[in-house]
């Protein structure tokens, strides 16, 4: 389950990365300042992507609350500056948030309470 | 403890390991992404920094940006552009679209083309090989050919001439309506009104005045710096040296007798009456004493000629070595040798120096002439008839000019930078300048310094002195009888007693000396003096010889160094030069009704004949008809090139292709006749003129944002 989030996060970011610098480069060219400002935060919620795949394998929870962010960005900047796939892309983060939830989750029922070490004297 | 070891375990290598490639991997991702983060960063500078960036072409962005502005109406709120009068001129353009466009070559080369196309193999559908297919159309070079030929028998057609003479008609009555003035004056002055403008045009005045000046000055210093000015000069004194003996001798004649009388009395008297500083310096003198004394025993002495001699040089000598010292103790020497070369100067010697420069520039020029070939001639033709024909010289014209300028430098810089020192104030501050008095006094004051470094004046003196004792001992020993004789004669007639009787009362001392020198000097055959001294004396060797010394001190090298290293000039240059300011030039333009009047005049005294005779010259012709197709050809290739174009375009192609009723190429230049024979085309044809700039970069604008932004909700929607 981790392993597959981290490879969906690393092709998201990758996607999200080059389409955002398209769509910066071109609200510069057009003097489109709202196009401009939704590449520069599609390149923070590649980031963010990143960062979340960094974390997924060894802290899930915190990989979660990383993708609940991106969700939040990508949607808030799809809504107002006319970038709208950031729409998808923060729909996909937050979905990766849920699967990375899960498998916070499902690590903690997994793991076995420590027994505690008795103490055998052989004298 | 065994919680934390687990933390080193075998299984957290690979867990680090999977860390370290994400790691890397994100970090590349950042560095991507801060790389383009500029674009948003940039857009808010580029607004701000404005007119800060410098550089010929930054300026020219900018007014070409001001242009832009302009004829999106955006800068300027003044008149309606007069769309129906430039309309009823560009109709009469009409008739030449039309008669290419009707051209039956036209159509078959397209078709020929089409056809090539369409049966190339490598013609699949899709939007790229749709850009290429109609680029390739445009771009064929058997069409820009075959453009061209039509074009250039176009203008070659005599109907051609009529419809120019019409369009000129049109365009010189518009020159007389007022709406069309006010709009291109008030074009003119928004474009010349831009700030990038005034600071291009400020930039390049204080450019072109440096590089003029620095070429200048280089010149003028390599002149200076050059080994045979000195030898010119040297030359210089010598001849003028050599004409002091002349001088001399001019002095000593017959007619000037009676003045040297004159003036030795009063030197006499002067020194006997009044006194001073040198006169008891002399009285005092060991040797005037022995020479007064010798005077006195003029009666008893048979050999009072020696005595005389004695005396003459002796008081000769003295005379002029205090001469040397109270000269140079103070500045006298320096403002007499001013006078004496600004004199020198101004009684002739500039009037030959610059005829001298005028002639050089006359041969540099001549130089020049021969050494240019004709490059081309003009001819006029009217018909088969040759109105002019002419050399058009413009290389000669250029060589023309260079070779006035080093002469012109020279000039200059003779009479104003040969000798250290600037003018105070300086010459852009003296218009109508005239450099000479203060110069040539300059030179004086110089060379009066010269002499006065290393005692040169006493040694000048001693010369002088050396060279009379022996010219003057030489002629007494020649003709000592006859002075002898002569003297004699004199004193016999001298009034002794009375002369005696009067000393003792001291009373007529004054008219006693002065008839006991006249009488002296009047026996002195002073002509026969003069004559030995111009063929024996060598007094311009002694100057020449002294003059090399001061040639070799003339600061040429300082001079030289100055004019390159001294910036007051330039700066002064730089400073007087003024600030143009667009803003009030703008301003004139849209008051001043002379400019109406100029285009007006422009218009009218445009030579029409001479256009239409030039344009239908066979050879222009076929240069005009191939440079119209060429570009009018790329430009549609360019604009063809943009994608939606090109699908649109095939579109109609297509379209056009499965509805024909005559051939393609027929076909496309049919539509385009009657768009063009609208009646509507020209008035169109202005505002596309305006607004195609804008509605290209706004289709542009709306395609990207349709497209980039939403590629993936577009591909996911059709997806589903």
């Amino acid at each position: 389950m981790k392993k597959a989030i981290l490879v969906l996060s690393i092709i998201l970011m990758i996607i999200v990365l080059v389409q955002s610098w398209l769509v910066g480069v071109g609200g510069t060219m057009f003097n489109d300042r709202l196009l401009a400002w939704g590449g520069l935060a599609g390149r923070l919620l590649a980031l963010l992507f990143g960062a979340g795949a960094v974390f997924v394998l060894p802290r899930p929870l915190v990989s979660a609350v990383i993708y609940l962010a991106g969700a939040l960005l990508g949607i808030l900047f799809g809504l107002f500056t006319g970038y709208y796939d950031m729409i998808l892309w923060g729909g996909l983060a937050l979905l990766l948030a849920g699967g990375s939830y899960y498998a916070w989750s499902v690590e903690g029922k997994r793991s076995v309470p420590e027994e505690p070490v008795r103490e055998i004297s052989h004298f | 403890m065994r919680r934390r070891m687990a933390w080193f375990s075998p299984g957290w290598g690979r867990r680090c390991k999977h860390l370290g490639k994400t790691a890397l991997l994100t970090f590349l991702a950042l560095m991507l992404a801060v790389g383009p983060v500029w674009p948003v960063s940039a857009a808010a500078e580029t607004a701000q920094q404005g007119f800060a960036s410098g550089g010929l072409l930054a300026a020219v962005g900018q007014a070409f940006e001001a242009a832009m502005k302009f004829t999106w109406r955006e800068q300027v709120a003044g008149r309606p552009i007069p769309e129906q009068d430039l309309s009823a001129a560009l109709g009469s353009l009409n008739e030449f679209s039309l008669a290419v466009l009707r051209d039956p070559r036209l159509a078959e080369i397209i078709d020929q083309v089409i056809s090539d196309l369409v049966t190339n193999e490598e013609l699949p559908g899709g939007i790229q090989k749709n850009k290429e297919f109609i680029a390739e159309i445009i771009r064929d070079p058997r069409l820009e050919q075959v453009l061209g030929e039509i074009i250039a028998d176009y203008l070659q057609d005599e109907r051609l001439a009529r419809d120019i003479e019409d369009f000129f008609n049109i365009i010189f009555d518009l020159i007389t309506r007022e709406d069309l003035h006010y709009f291109i004056r008030d074009s003119l002055a928004a474009l010349v009104e831009h700030k990038s403008l005034e600071k291009t045009i400020n930039e390049l005045l204080l450019a072109a005045t440096g590089m003029i000046y620095s070429a200048g000055s280089d010149a003028v210093a390599a002149l200076l710096a050059d080994e045979r000015v000195p030898l010119v000069i040297s030359e210089l004194i010598s001849i003028v040296a050599g004409s002091v003996p002349e001088t001399v001798s001019l002095l000593l004649v017959e007619d000037n007798n009676r003045r040297i009388l004159g003036v030795a009395e009063d030197i006499l008297l002067i020194l006997a009456q009044y006194g001073g500083e040198v006169t008891l310096d002399i009285l005092e003198d060991i040797r005037l004493r022995e020479s007064l004394a010798d005077m006195l025993l003029l009666v008893v002495d048979p050999h009072l000629y020696l005595a005389v001699a004695s005396m003459g040089t002796g008081l000769a000598e003295h005379l002029l070595e205090k001469t040397a010292e109270g000269l140079t103790a103070d500045e006298t020497l320096e403002n007499a040798l001013g006078n004496l070369i600004h004199d020198f100067f101004m009684a002739g010697a500039q009037d030959y120096f610059l005829d001298s420069l005028t002639e050089l520039i006359k041969q540099a020029r001549s130089r020049a002439k021969e050494a240019t070939p004709e490059d081309r001639r003009v001819v006029v033709r009217v018909g088969f008839v040759t109105i002019a024909d002419e050399p058009a010289l413009v290389q000669k014209s250029i060589a023309d000019a260079l070779a006035k300028v080093p002469p012109q430098i020279a000039k200059y810089a003779v009479f104003m930078w040969l000798v250290d020192g600037n003018p105070s104030p300086p010459y852009s501050q003296t218009p109508g300048l005239d450099p000479v008095p203060r110069t040539y006094r300059q030179w004086g004051r110089d060379l009066g310094g010269l002499l006065k470094q290393n005692n040169r004046a006493g040694e000048l003196a001693a010369a002088l002195s050396a060279d009379l004792r022996n010219i003057v001992y030489g002629f007494i020993e020649e003709n000592g009888s006859h002075i002898s004789d002569s003297l004699r004669a004199a004193i016999v007639e001298l009034p002794l007693e009375e002369a005696a009787a009067e000393i003792r009362r001291g009373g007529r001392a004054a008219e006693l000396l002065r008839e006991l020198v006249g009488r002296i000097i009047g026996c002195l055959p002073l002509e026969e003096l003069a004559q030995c001294i111009l063929e024996e004396a060598d007094i311009a060797g002694v100057i020449e010889e002294l003059s090399e010394d001061f040639v070799s001190e003339l600061p040429f090298d300082r001079a030289s160094r100055l004019l390159l290293e001294d910036r007051r000039l330039i700066e002064a240059l730089e400073g007087s030069l003024p600030h143009v300011t667009l803003a009030e030039v703008a301003e004139t333009i849209r008051r001043d009704e002379r400019i109406i009047a100029v285009l007006a005049d422009a218009a009218k005294n445009l030579p029409v004949d001479r256009i239409i005779d030039f344009i239908q010259d066979e050879r222009r012709a076929a240069l005009i008809g191939g440079a119209i197709a060429r570009t009018l050809l790329n430009l549609a290739a360019d604009f063809v090139a943009d994608e939606e174009l090109a699908v649109f375009l095939h579109g109609v192609l297509i379209e056009a292709i499965n509805s024909l009723e005559g051939t393609p190429g027929i076909l496309v230049t049919d539509v385009l006749s009657r768009f063009l024979e609208n009646e509507n085309f020209a008035g169109n044809l202005v505002n596309s003129l305006y607004e195609f700039t804008y509605g290209v970069k706004t289709e542009l604008w709306q395609i990207y944002r349709e497209i980039v932004p939403r590629f993936f909700t577009h591909a996911l929607w059709r997806f589903i």
